[in-house]
């Protein structure tokens, strides 16, 4: 076993990260070691990115080594919102403190210029007291401090700061101004993509953390809500003011979410789908209260929401039709609407429309698609005809042993979840052939009958196999015969 | 002890059933309808005596006739069916189908969706209109029976488009939807399918979506997929079977053996103004939309692919074997030599 982190004080113990537990006990013998969890700390960070997003809408997680470790926000035309980025800072660390969570944020031109910034500190200054001075950077003032940087505030791994170390090359001012040709040589690319990179001489994008929404809308409260009839409240002001800002793009919204934070820092998010587009503030209300009726716990709330944000993560061009007062119909909940509703209280696979594929395999020719995405995917391949098809289908097939007059012919009587059948009349068969290219060659075709009973009952049944070339009797194997439908 | 046993004799369908019968007879008689009564309510009877039946009723009586114009009823065109159901269907009414064996819910889904549809196109037609028709299935329905297969809808001449497929996953949430729709004026007619007879669907239970359909005036179906007879708010329960189909008709007209062409339900009258369960044989024809009574008996004189050869085998074009100028037949005798 060896140690993944360290908090500052094991630093001040002079551990070190890879250690082996043992020789870390043997330093510190009163060490208390935790298991680490990589899946617990990635969910806790990603509670923190939802949370942060009250920020701005661009989070990337930072993680340079494969595990993610931080948070990078991109800022850029938000500060402003926040009192300036000194404020912002403040803010962020201060509420961070309140959550009990000792953080480190930096602000600074380049993604990797803040990412060294926020460590750089983890070595000179925190390990002396806890309380870390944020530092915000410009293109003005960073040469001095960057100078000083030590080497693994370069995001580079361990094996190349081994190699640096041994050369001697222990802070950024030994590299910055030394030829480059030989460092590329002696420490591959990485290197000087990573000063590059603090010094914003080659682009590195932020890579946001989940699709930023066309357009969001929040209201901070002065004093927080819990009650479900004050949010649906907020939900239908804030909707109304989307409502405009769509217009003005001549936009409706297809997909829309939700998001609550919550005063300690728990964010609630969620999200609807439309059946059709809508900017109608009323009926994204009345979908929201679907959802919130199902999940919706008003003990989860705590101390309460403090912000309420809207988003529309997914909007479609609707041009605007003119409502008319003489046409009663728009009285009356649409079919839409109504879809909608049901969608939001039993979710999107409950409610479903039939959709057509291009096969002769009969349980592949058609199945059922949420009405949500079936909207969205809206090239329906065109209906072909069908004749003599079953009413309902057995999605699997079932088995029925059955005996024909002769091998190639219907059954005479057969036997179906233990009842025994007679066959009065019988048409067929309707050869379909396997689909080879999505079963493999050893498919085998299908001979349908539709048969009818003494008792006037329809089936629909098929033999799979082909005498003599798909199955041989030597080897034992037979056509098997499967009830698959029942007739009107 | 005893007063137990007392009431489980009270409680006996079949008493039940007569008593039953006796009071619809005497009301029949005081509201001057005339009435046909089976003592024996099984089926091979009910069919038989169908058509002496049909004669037996009088026309339609007046109040229904003028009922026709503001009220939404589906006729049959039939008159001894449509008096049999008071004049016809009442789409704004819940309405139970159902099948006894799950072996035969293929029929009565057919059935209902026949019904569906006929209001479907009846709304085009009256208030030009797209309603679409919705179907909820609780699961047991599904996995017993089988899914609804669109392009069975197809060939019954129904456009799977316009329907909305609603599959909840607990017969609870299956009730919040019926409930739902039952109200709405934007679908043309639900389907509600259970399996068996769930006890939330008693009559407290069916009540709410009559009422709610009533207020609508939209038809509202409850197929009962293996169900018993149970007491319910609907003022009529039609039972669906499944009767042999009729026969492809051949060039000639003559039927042909061994084929299967229109779908035919047996349709009895388990719970309507009528005191005793009436069946009726009917024929959905395709083609034109529209339900046909069985009138002649299906094994008329068939043609017999194995038997007979006909001109009418193979497609319009006549064999060659059996044209007009053929060889005359062989002799009984011949001769060995």
């Amino acid at each position: 076993m060896r140690l993944a982190a360290l908090d500052t004080n094991a630093q001040a113990h002079k551990l070190r990260e890879g250690q082996g537990v043992t020789e870390a006990r043997a330093i510190c013998p009163d060490l208390d070691i935790i298991a680490s969890d990589d899946a617990a700390d990635l969910a806790f960070l990603n509670a923190l990115a939802d949370w942060a997003d009250r920020y701005t809408p661009l989070i990337g997680l930072d993680a340079p080594f494969g595990k993610p470790q931080g948070l990078f926000l991109d800022i850029t035309g938000c500060a402003h919102l926040f009192g300036g980025e000194a404020e912002m800072l403040k803010d962020i660390i201060s509420r961070f403190d309140q959550m009990g969570i000792y953080a480190q944020g930096s602000i600074a031109p380049t993604p990797g210029l803040a990412w060294g910034l926020a460590r750089e500190f983890n070595s000179q200054y925190a390990l002396h007291d806890h309380k870390a001075e944020s530092v915000i950077m410009n293109w003005d003032n960073f040469e001095a401090r960057f100078r000083q940087f030590p080497m693994a505030a370069l995001r580079l791994p361990l094996d190349m700061l081994l190699a640096l170390d041994r050369v001697g090359l222990k802070k950024v001012k030994d590299i910055l101004s030394a030829p480059r040709k030989p460092l590329m040589r002696r420490f591959g690319p990485l290197l000087l993509k990573r000063l590059d990179q603090a010094l914003g001489q080659e682009e590195e994008p932020v890579s946001p953390r989940l699709p930023v929404s066309d357009l969001s809308l929040e209201r901070r409260l002065a004093e927080p809500i819990g009650r479900q009839e004050d949010i649906e409240t907020c939900i239908e002001q804030l909707s109304n003011a989307l409502r405009s800002d769509l217009e003005k793009r001549g936009q409706a919204g297809q997909e829309f979410m939700l998001m609550l934070f919550r005063m300690d820092g728990v964010v609630r998010k969620i999200m609807i789908g439309l059946s059709a587009p809508s900017r109608d503030a009323k009926r994204i209300r009345a979908l929201f209260s679907q959802k919130l009726a199902a999940i919706y716990d008003e003990s989860d709330a705590g101390m309460g929401f403090e912000t309420i944000r809207l988003s529309v993560l997914q909007a479609v061009i609707k041009p605007d039709v003119q409502d008319s007062f003489v046409d009663g119909r728009n009285v009356q909940t649409s079919m839409h609407q109504l879809a909608d509703q049901i969608t939001a209280r039993l979710g999107e696979e409950s409610v479903v429309k039939p959709v057509f594929h291009q096969s002769f395999i009969p349980e592949r020719a058609a199945s059922f698609m949420p009405v949500i995405q079936h909207v969205k995917h809206d090239d329906q391949i065109a209906q072909s005809q069908y004749c003599d098809r079953p009413i309902r289908l057995f999605s699997n097939p079932e088995p029925v042993t059955a005996i024909a007059e002769v091998p190639e012919g219907p059954p005479i009587r057969f036997q179906w979840r233990r009842s025994q059948y007679q066959v009065a009349r019988a048409e067929g068969p309707e050869r379909i052939g396997a689909e080879w290219w999505i079963d493999g060659e050893s498919a085998q075709t299908r001979d349908y009958y539709r048969v009818e009973d003494k008792s006037g009952r329809r089936f629909w049944i098929f033999r799979q196999g082909l005498y003599e070339r798909e199955t041989h009797l030597s080897q034992g194997l037979l056509p098997k015969w499967f009830m698959h439908g029942l007739f009107a | 002890m005893r007063a137990s046993l007392a009431r489980e004799d009270l409680i006996r369908p079949d008493l039940i059933r007569k008593d039953l019968d006796c009071l619809r007879h005497k009301i029949a008689k005081i509201e001057k309808r005339s009435t046909a009564r089976f003592d024996n309510t099984s089926f091979a009877q009910s069919v038989k005596s169908d058509k002496d039946n049909a004669q037996h009723l009088v026309t339609l009586p007046k109040q229904y006739e003028n009922n026709n114009g503001d009220k939404d009823i589906l006729q049959f065109d039939d008159p001894a069916l449509d008096t049999a159901l008071s004049g016809g269907i009442n789409l704004g009414a819940l309405t139970e189908l159902r099948s006894q064996e799950t072996r035969q819910t293929g029929a009565a889904s057919a059935f209902t969706w026949i019904l569906a549809h006929q209001m479907q196109s009846f709304l085009k037609q009256k208030h030009n209109e797209d309603l679409p028709i919705v179907f909820i299935s609780e699961t047991s329905s599904r996995l017993e029976g089988g899914q609804i297969y669109p392009p069975g809808l197809m060939s019954l001449g129904i456009n799977p488009a316009t329907c909305l497929f609603i599959q909840p996953r607990s017969l609870h949430d299956a009730l919040w939807v019926a409930e739902l729709t039952a109200k709405q004026k934007s679908v043309a007619a639900t389907i509600l399918e259970v399996r068996g007879n769930p006890q939330n669907l008693d009559m407290a239970g069916t009540r709410r979506l009559h009422l709610r359909a009533q207020s609508a005036g939209r038809p509202f179906f409850l197929l009962r997929q293996a169900g018993e007879e149970e007491a319910t708010a609907a003022r009529l329960r039609l039972g669906v079977q499944s009767v042999p189909a009729a026969l492809r008709a051949l060039p000639s007209q003559r039927a042909f053996s061994n084929s299967l062409s229109n779908p035919a339900f047996q349709i009895t009258l388990e719970k309507s103004k009528n005191p005793a369960p009436q069946s009726f044989i009917l024929e959905w024809n395709n083609d034109s939309h529209s339900f046909t009574t069985r009138s002649k008996d299906i094994s008329s004189n068939p043609v017999d692919f194995h038997q007979e050869q006909s001109p009418d085998i193979g497609g319009g074009i006549s064999l060659s074997g059996n044209g007009s100028d053929q060889a005359s037949e062989m002799g009984r005798v011949v001769a060995f030599g």
